[in-house]
């Protein structure tokens, strides 16, 4: 009996372990919302580079989409010295891959959405993108603009 | 008490000389106030009296009408009966709280609203000039007017009136004094007034300050013993009337334009007042109690931009209950050295305001959505924010109760030829405002937009606050055979409050910042918080210290002469200031200074029938420290006031005793006020201007029928100047005027 018993209890905590360690192993903990905070960096094309601080920008995954897509924020972003209004952009339906835990983001001939509708004239091309490790990296062509982005998170809201 | 029945005979037949009708009786003063014993002239204060003779002769109709016959008292006639802007040796105030306390028969007016009333029937008008606020409390800072009515124990019959005069103007009063014995007296009095107006909107083609005023009054006076008096009064009233004869003014030729505006204008009110006064004459305490209970139902109507255009109009409607309770305790000895006084106050008000901003499409098009699309366009030249529809309203709902209560001493010690007089008053008041402010705009971009968004703005919340203030006076008084000399150091305060006419720029802010928070446009210095917030429409009370010396003189037989000098020092002064940002409020802020330094005379000749008056009152007030955010107006003359008021009277009555007449009077008066600086810049002023008027009385058993000018040179004058929507505009002043008026006193 005492033989049993012991069998029993290594059995169950075998079983414990092997839960835990299929859930480690077969559920991915990605966030779908997340924040960044960083640098933009936008080419004006004449060898000078307008640089803005502190802008956030945050995806969101659509997962209701097939396949899943994200959408991009970018807040109050500023592409010249000269332009005298910040604009909030929507990169909508970017498409992206998981892979060793972190997120590569792809997308091309995508119109944002800016300013209550469709922005064409920023129409984004060539965009790639990483998160990992709570950081994000973007690059793309925003209708004549290249830039750059750099960002690190701000918070997390993990869900598996 | 039996005293004053025996000579009150005096009082009700006519008088061999109609001077006016302040009498002192040995042993009985008939007074205006509870609270003051003394003929105010042989006090330690710069005051006017006016008695029933010579408001009816002079043909005084309402507060408007003392300008500068009070020496450095001054309310213009501009706007509409709801406009009771009053100037009182340099301060004053347009909105928001006076600078003047108005009692009629001891009831305090808690609602500036009220002040512009007809009068008929008024006994007497005491005007206080400097700060009264130890006795009478909050916004006396200016000083107080106390008005009398005629009292049905004093005079007994009828009374009857007819007018008519310029503009198609005519008026009715009726009234009738009866007593029941000596211990009870009944008063029933009523008017009616209507004017077709003097100023043509061209808009309209109609005379736009038509109006129609009635009212009714009716008293009770019981004396159930010897030592106890009942008064009550109530009195109604009600206006109708249009208003607002506003003429456009060209900055840069210094043209007028005649008044053209296409929205309607006009102001109606009613008003109720209950009041009861209970005295009690003990033979050591005489206690005085006066409780009220007032009622005012008004509502504005305004074309806000006073063009053609339809830009912006408002409907301002308030409807508030005022209740008012003063206990008042005094020595009963009136020879005793140390006179003494000691009161409790208290009252509350609850007011509903509901202020309504439409903007038409003009307006929308040129006050916001220029604005908007200004920015806008620099980025996006070819393309516009829309909005939809010909009109939207920015609705306005406020709930304002104030609640004050209030201890208060004074004492006068008689010292052989002196007399000092030392008071205090601890004034506390509670108020709070809930306000509801919201519109709903449908708009569109049109650049990525294919159809119309509404966007809800909403700002609603609950400010508070409260105020304490002691109010000191001290005066110290000389008595010689010829008058009184006198100093006074007094402290008086306007209430604090909220400024809720900046309530629609504010939700204009916000409904801008959410549009183009919506759109994810982010404007330079636009959506900064520091005009999103209503604590921005509160405002602490503005004090002011009065320094005055004085002399009340009585040289002989026939002169009186009153003369004084004056400093006041203004603290946490109630002045607009723009808010920090791109924002096109104003909003109400203790941020400035004055100083106010002048000097008042008046001199009264009597001889027989002939009675010379003049009064001149010389003010320089002038901001110490007043930035509004775009300049600093310090050392700049404070504007509305009068630098100088001046009134010269001339009457004379000639008793006739004949068949036909019994007395024929004549009488003419000058009154002039200027310099007046419209603006803080003081860039644009009236110069001094007078208007002469005159009249001829004939009397005959109790009928008189009098013959009257006004503006008899029919001076071109301003009364009134403001900006709106970047344009200057005036008020102009009435022109040339006659009436005849028949009265019968049986």
């Amino acid at each position: 009996m005492k033989l049993i018993k012991m069998m029993l209890c290594a059995a169950c905590a075998l079983s414990l372990a092997v839960a835990c360690d299929k859930s480690e192993d077969d559920s991915v903990l990605i966030p779908v919302d997340k924040t960044f905070l960083g640098e933009l960096s936008v080419d004006q094309t004449d060898g000078t580079f307008f640089r803005q601080q502190e802008v956030q920008v945050r995806y969101e995954m659509n997962t209701d989409a097939t396949p899943v897509t994200m959408n991009i924020y970018m807040y109050r972003v500023q592409f010249a010295e000269a332009m005298p209004v910040k604009l909030d952009m929507t990169i909508p339906a970017v498409e992206f891959t998981v892979a060793d835990g972190a997120i590569e983001l792809s997308g091309d001939g995508i119109v944002p959405l800016a300013m209550g509708g469709e922005f064409p004239q920023y129409t984004i091309t060539d965009l790639q993108g990483r998160i990992e490790n709570g950081r994000m990296t973007l690059s793309m062509t925003c209708g004549k603009y290249p830039l750059t982005y750099t960002g690190i998170a701000m918070y997390e809201y993990a869900v598996e | 008490m039996k005293t004053l029945f025996a000579v009150l005979p005096l009082l009700v037949s006519e008088p061999a000389e109609p001077v006016d009708t302040l009498y002192h009786i040995e042993q009985v003063e008939v007074t205006a106030s509870l609270k003051h014993r003394d003929d105010l002239r042989r006090q330690p204060v710069s005051s006017t009296e006016l008695g029933m003779y010579r408001l009816q002769r002079e043909g005084v109709e309402s507060i408007k009408e003392l300008s500068a016959v009070a020496p450095n008292f001054y309310q213009p006639a501009y706007g509409s009966k709801m406009t009771s802007s009053i100037y009182v040796r340099g301060f004053g105030s347009r909105i928001d709280q006076p600078v003047l306390g108005v009692n009629v028969d001891d009831v305090p007016l808690m609602n500036k609203n009220s002040y512009d009333f007809d009068f008929y029937d008024i006994r007497k008008i005491d005007l206080l000039r400097g700060p009264q606020g130890t006795l009478y409390g909050r916004n006396t800072s200016g000083g107080v007017m106390n008005i009398s009515t005629l009292s049905p124990l004093m005079w007994q019959g009828a009374r009857l009136s007819m007018e008519y005069s310029s503009a198609a103007s005519y008026a009715a009063r009726a009234a009738y004094y009866g007593s029941t014995g000596e211990r009870f007296g009944y008063s029933v009095a009523a008017s009616y007034s209507h004017s077709d107006g003097f100023f043509t909107n061209i808009y309209s083609g109609e005379k736009c300050d038509r109006s129609d005023n009635g009212g009714a009054r009716v008293r009770l006076q019981w004396l159930p013993k010897a030592s106890l008096s009942i008064d009550n009064t109530l009195s109604v009233s009600f206006t109708d009337e249009g208003g607002y004869a506003y003429r456009l003014y060209d900055d840069a030729t210094g043209d007028y334009s005649p008044v053209d505006y296409n929205d309607p204008c006009g102001y109606r009110r009613l008003n109720l007042c209950e009041g009861l006064v209970i005295k009690h004459r003990g033979e050591r305490v005489h206690l005085s109690s006066v409780t009220s209970v007032q009622y005012l139902d008004d509502r504005m109507t305004l074309d806000q931009d006073f063009t053609p255009r339809s830009l912006f109009t408002l409907v301002q409607s308030q409807r508030e209950c005022a209740f008012t309770q003063d206990i008042v305790l005094r020595n009963a000895d009136e020879r005793s050295r140390w006179q003494w006084l000691t009161g409790a106050f208290l009252f509350g008000k609850w007011l509903d305001m509901s202020s309504p901003v439409t903007f038409k499409r003009d307006g929308i098009d040129d006050l916001i959505l220029a604005n908007a699309n200004a920015g806008i366009h620099t980025q996006f030249p070819d393309y516009d924010i829309l909005i939809d529809g010909d009109d939207f309203i920015i609705a306005s709902d406020f709930r304002i109760p104030v609640y004050g209560a209030a201890l208060y001493h004074e004492s006068d010690v008689t010292l052989g030829r002196w007399r000092l007089t030392a008071g205090i008053r601890f004034d506390y008041e509670y108020t709070s405002m809930r306000y509801d402010s919201r519109s709903d705009i449908r708009y569109m971009f049109n650049m990525t937009m294919t159809d119309f968004k509404t966007l809800q703005t909403r700002f609603s919340g609950r400010e508070r606050q409260s105020f304490f203030e002691v109010l000191p006076k001290l005066a110290v008084q000389y008595s010689m055979r010829c008058g009184e000399l006198y100093a006074t150091a007094t402290r008086g305060y306007k209430a604090g409050g909220f400024n809720t006419q900046i309530f629609s720029d504010i939700l204009q802010v916000r409904m801008m910042n959410g549009m183009m928070g919506d759109l994810g446009v982010y404007l330079p210095g636009v959506g900064d918080a520091s005009y999103d917030s209503a604590t921005a429409t509160r405002y602490k009370p503005e004090t002011s210290w009065n320094f005055e010396v004085g002399a009340h003189l009585r040289l002989g037989e026939h002169w009186r002469v009153s003369a004084a000098a004056f400093l006041i020092e203004c603290r946490n002064q109630q002045v607009t200031v723009l808010p920090d940002g791109n924002n096109t409020g104003r909003m109400m802020s203790n941020a400035g200074r004055a100083r106010s330094m002048g000097a008042e005379l008046s001199a009264e000749y009597r001889v027989g029938g002939l009675s010379l008056t003049a009064d001149y009152g010389f003010t320089d007030a002038r901001f110490t420290e007043y930035d509004d955010g775009v300049a600093s107006y310090d050392g700049n003359v404070l504007p509305y006031a009068p630098r100088n008021t001046l009134a010269v009277g001339a009457a004379y009555v000639w008793n006739i005793g004949g068949r036909i007449l019994d007395r024929v009077v004549v009488g003419a008066q000058l009154r002039g006020v200027g310099r007046i600086y419209w603006n803080e810049e003081n860039t644009l002023w009236q110069p001094f201007y007078s208007l002469l008027s005159a009249y001829v009385e004939l009397e005959k058993n109790g009928f008189s029928l009098s013959v009257w000018g006004r503006n008899l040179t029919d001076a071109d004058y301003d009364t009134f100047y403001f900006r709106s929507v970047s344009r200057s505009f005036f008020s102009k002043g009435r022109p040339v005027s006659f009436g005849v008026k028949l009265s019968v006193n049986i």
